[in-house]
């Protein structure tokens, strides 16, 4: 029995394939680059020609365009990344205590007792810290970033940058290379001040308590992992799959979720041939002037959100009503 | 003169009505909007807070609509609030808009000389007796009652109903079809009919729905729209939620502070944690929050605006009551640039926390 | 007994009636070192997060002596003149401390209404009884602190300088060296004098408040806007400089007030936060004296008898 899980975020769309034992069959890493529709279609493709004829028992979605995605395959589950991201960490250990995620552009901490979520928290107001922000940090020092970890290590000295906002960190970084430091202490300096700004803004007032997993893209990166147990004093984990655990929480919800409903309603890889289309307007039908957007395949109405009042949303799940 | 008004939930019905049976003209601005929001913050300081803005908002799209009075009720101090009127007015001159402020304050506060003369402004355009006049301010006191009932019942009945969407449904209509009327006793008619409505839809008294108390500013837990539709959200998945702050318990409370006896069971329930009235709602935050918990809520959300003075406080004191007691308290802070996604985001996985909860002591149990 | 009082918010107007007091009824006193590094970090890792910078300090200095102290003073300033406030945070400051601060000794936490002597010497009264029982020391004490208060004069007015500024803004942003990077030096060593409010008498100050809608119910709204606007209106000074931090409620109110009466007289808010950076701060100053000095020059220009 194999399940799908489709992680949705601003930066990257995410796709994998699990089978009963939790074994990861396939996954995928895409950008998003705005266009997640494409970026789902363009998994599924991938996914169609290797392994097509494969029975999908159920499929969920998460991320933040969870809904869009689900219109689109017909997702058995919709969650939120949080739970999410807490089921998929406890399904591999269910000791974990914490997760921190830190993703393209948000990053959140989930704090869990006795197996379910007990707190969280997600950055409030800027991207400081995030993998965005670290990407553009190392394109702007010329490193590729999946060597930016490994500078870090090599580095004897930290230096003090001023982590909390990204416009001030990237002109201190800039006034501390001015003054002649070398690119590994500051990239050390960087990832103690995210790691730093993470703990007082997301942290703030959570108990971090062991074992403590470190999920999302940025969990590649050495340095930073090396900053967080540096200012932890312990050791953290970073998960075999640290880059898809939404993905794979979405299809362990799924999962579940089939169980009760008895079948899934994915609609198969087929998706793959055809054609979507998104469509927004802005709805007079009020002063609430609600933005509409419309997704449609092969010329017909799938799904419709952003309308507060239902009014075409509600329409389009009664039609579809009456063709069951 | 024609007069408008700021928006902050439903109380432009309660205005609309007070408005039409004084016979006086005025105009409602369009609702809360990005547009609104837009217009107002240009024409505010970048540090102040959403409610401000929004209000500029509403003010310029009334004034391009023939408005030139505006009236709004005050406060004074400690909490930013009461300085609105004084900053408003010069922003909006400064602006090349020319409006009159009408600005009900307490008569603790300008003397209640002064009050009547401030009321006198509004009340001389209208043809109507002494008599009438207070009859119409009954009338508009009733409505907003009786809005805010229709509205408690409808998030509390949510987690109840048999047929999902009924409450949202029945408040909807009720909103949409208040503003058609005409004069007050046509609308008072309509809510209790509403209200009516409301106490006999389907209900599944074995149904045990997730409960979730919203507190925190006033501003921002009462106008929707700067809250991204809370209340809304929350009835689609089905959880019956109470708040205790509205038009018509702001208007009961400020009526009783003088004589020292308002919102007795909040004193009580915040004491432990805040003993004093420290400016805005702040004690009102930490007491609503301590009800809750007692009263068998799963959990409390607190919303203010990015920089709210008074519930900085309270934020910094949830913490403890949510340890103490081992109860869920998330804070929201909300401004212009809030993103739908990530606010949505929180209040799903607040509700998965809540009924995970739920589950996890029931199968230990 | 020894007692802890932080050096944040108010101290730095009402430490000489404090240390005093407390003296006199025979406390040892422990006031906790001058801003530093260390106390920003301790603040910040603390204090909530929306908080402004000078709440966030406080909690800092609280944070360095807590543990070296039998009792802190936390002062609840609730008022300081007749129906006028100063800020929630201030009313609030016990809570937001006990509540973000773990392993807190036991604190003084009464409520200050200082509007008059009356009820500033029932605080006295509520304060000392954790040191003393002696009410008559009590008595004798508060009436020393007072005497040594009142002789005691803050504010600052530089003379003989050629360009001279007014300097607002709340007293612990003025008076905090660290976070204002000694922004009176800077200006001494630029060649600008500065005036601050207190040297200004409240009958002044009132003539331009007398004049808003409402009367302000801020202690800070109505001291820093009858002082600047006094001094711009009257051309006492050549500019204004108004130190605000970032996020401050009531100066989101002040400095548009102040900007809204006084047109188009120089005026430079300087926004401090844990981020400033001294080479951004520099500048601002700089190009803002520049920009006075221009000005002095072009007047000059004109005939003086026009």
């Amino acid at each position: 029995m194999n399940y799908l899980g489709i992680d949705v975020g601003s930066v990257s769309t995410d796709l994998i394939i699990i089978d009963d034992n939790m074994k990861v069959i396939e996954k995928l890493y895409l950008k998003t680059k705005g266009k997640p529709i494409n970026a789902v279609q363009q998994g599924l493709k991938i996914l169609k020609n290797k392994y097509d004829g494969i029975e999908i028992k159920a499929a969920g979605t998460t991320g933040s365009g969870r809904n869009i995605a689900s219109t689109l395959i017909g997702a058995d589950a919709v969650k939120n990344e949080i739970t999410a991201h807490a089921i998929a960490a406890l399904q591999f250990d269910k000791n974990v205590r914490t997760i921190i995620e830190i993703g393209g552009q948000d990053s959140k901490i989930i704090t869990m007792k006795n197996g379910v979520v007990s707190d969280f928290a997600m950055n409030t107001v800027c991207a400081a810290g995030t993998g965005s922000f670290l990407d553009r940090q190392a394109e702007r020092l010329c490193i590729p970033i999946e060597e930016f970890g490994d500078y870090a290590l090599k580095a004897t000295n930290s230096i003090r940058i001023a982590g909390r906002c990204a416009v001030f960190a990237e002109s201190d970084m800039i006034h501390k290379q001015q003054l002649g430091y070398n690119e590994s202490e500051i990239i050390k300096g960087l990832c103690d001040a995210l790691v730093r700004n993470y703990l007082t803004n997301v942290g703030k007032g959570k108990e971090i308590v062991q074992k403590v997993f470190f999920q999302g893209g940025v969990a590649a990166n050495k340095g930073m992992k090396a900053a967080f147990e540096n200012a932890l004093g312990f050791e953290i984990v970073v998960p075999e799959h640290y880059n898809m655990m939404g993905a794979i929480g979405a299809a362990l919800i799924a999962k579940s979720a089939v169980k009760k409903s008895g079948s899934t309603k994915f609609k198969g890889f087929d998706l793959a041939n055809s054609l979507f289309e998104s469509k927004s307007f802005e709805c007079e039908g009020c002063s609430n002037k609600c933005e509409v957007v419309r997704i449609i395949e092969n010329e017909a109405a799938i799904g419709c959100f952003g309308d507060r009042c239902g009014k075409y949303s509600n329409a389009l799940q009664v039609s579809e009503n009456l063709l069951v | 003169m024609k007069v408008t008004f700021p928006h902050m939930g439903n109380i432009y019905l309660a205005a609309k009505a007070l408005f039409d049976g004084l016979e006086v003209e005025y105009v409602i601005p369009p609702y809360n909007s990005k547009s609104a929001l837009e217009i107002g913050s240009l024409h505010s300081p970048e540090e102040m807070c959403l409610p401000f803005k929004l209000m500029m908002g509403n003010y310029i799209q009334a004034l391009n609509q023939g408005a030139d009075t505006i009236i709004i009720v005050g406060s004074c101090g400690p909490c930013r609030f009461g300085e609105y009127a004084e900053l408003q007015m010069k922003l909006l001159n400064k602006a090349g808009f020319h409006a009159d402020f009408i600005a009900i304050d307490a008569p603790s506060d300008i003397g209640i000389k002064e009050l009547f003369r401030r009321l006198n402004i509004l009340t001389k355009n209208s043809s109507k007796n002494k008599f009438e006049k207070i009859q119409v301010l009954y009338d508009a006191i009733k409505i907003m009652n009786l809005i805010d009932e229709i509205e408690e019942l409808a998030h509390k009945y949510t987690g109840y109903e048999r047929n999902k969407g009924t409450c949202k449904t029945i408040l909807n209509n009720c909103k949409a079809e208040a503003i058609k009327c005409n004069n007050p006793k046509e609308m008072i008619q309509l809510l209790k009919s509403y209200k009516a409505k409301l106490n006999h839809i389907a209900i599944d008294i074995n149904k045990d729905p997730l409960k979730i108390a919203i507190i925190g500013e006033i501003y921002t837990v009462i106008e929707p729209f700067t809250n991204l539709y809370i209340e809304e959200k929350l009835m689609d998945y089905e959880v019956s939620t109470k708040r205790s702050l509205s038009p018509s318990w702001w208007v009961k409370n400020t009526a009783l502070v003088p004589l020292k006896i308002n919102s007795l069971d909040i004193r009580k329930a915040s004491k432990r944690y805040l003993p004093l009235y420290i400016g805005g709602h702040a004690r009102e935050c930490i007491g609503e929050a301590v009800m809750a918990l007692e009263d068998g809520f799963d959990g409390a959300i607190q919303i203010f605006p990015m920089g709210c003075m008074p519930e900085i406080v309270s934020k910094s004191i949830l913490p403890t009551i949510s340890k103490d007691h081992d109860f869920p308290i998330m804070s929201l802070v909300v401004d212009e640039m809030t993103s739908e996604a990530g606010f949505v985001t929180r209040i799903e996985a607040f509700v998965d926390l809540i009924e995970r909860r739920r589950e996890n002591e029931l199968s230990r149990h | 007994m020894k007692i802890g009082i932080p050096k944040g918010l108010l101290y730095y107007k009402y430490h000489v009636f404090l240390e005093t007091y407390f003296k006199e009824i025979g406390a040892e006193i422990v006031v906790s070192p001058d801003t530093n590094k260390e106390i920003l970090d301790l603040g910040v890792k603390y204090c909530v997060d929306e908080a402004c910078l000078p709440i966030k300090i406080f909690h800092g200095h609280v944070a360095k002596i807590k543990d070296e102290v039998d009792i802190i003073l936390i002062p609840r300033v609730m008022q300081l003149k007749e129906k006028e406030y100063i800020c929630p945070k201030f009313c609030g400051l016990p809570e937001m401390v006990f509540n973000s601060i773990p392993n807190m000794p036991k604190a003084i936490t009464n409520p200050i209404y200082a509007n008059n002597n009356t009820k500033l010497y029932k605080w006295a009264i509520d304060a000392g009884k954790y040191i003393t029982d002696d009410i008559n020391l009590i008595f004798n004490s508060f009436n020393r602190a007072l005497i040594k208060q009142s002789a005691h004069k803050t504010g600052i007015r530089n003379e003989n300088f050629e360009i001279n500024i007014a300097l607002s803004g709340h007293p612990y942003n003025i008076y905090e060296n660290f976070t204002n990077m000694n922004i009176v030096e800077k200006l001494n060593k630029s060649g600008v004098g500065v005036i601050t409010e207190e040297y200004l008498s409240d009958d002044l100050k009132n003539i331009n408040v007398k004049k808003l809608y409402k009367k302000p119910f801020w202690t800070f709204l109505r001291e820093n806007y009858g002082f600047t606007t006094y001094e711009a209106l009257e051309k006492k000074v050549d500019g204004i400089i108004y130190l605000s931090s970032f996020a401050c409620g009531i100066d989101s109110v002040v400095t548009e007030l102040i900007k809204d009466e006084i047109g188009d007289f120089p005026f430079l808010i300087l926004k401090i936060d844990e981020q400033t950076g001294e080479a951004g701060l520099d500048t601002r100053i700089e190009a803002f004296v520049d920009m006075l000095e221009r000005r002095q020059e072009n007047e000059s220009d004109i005939p003086s008898h026009g």
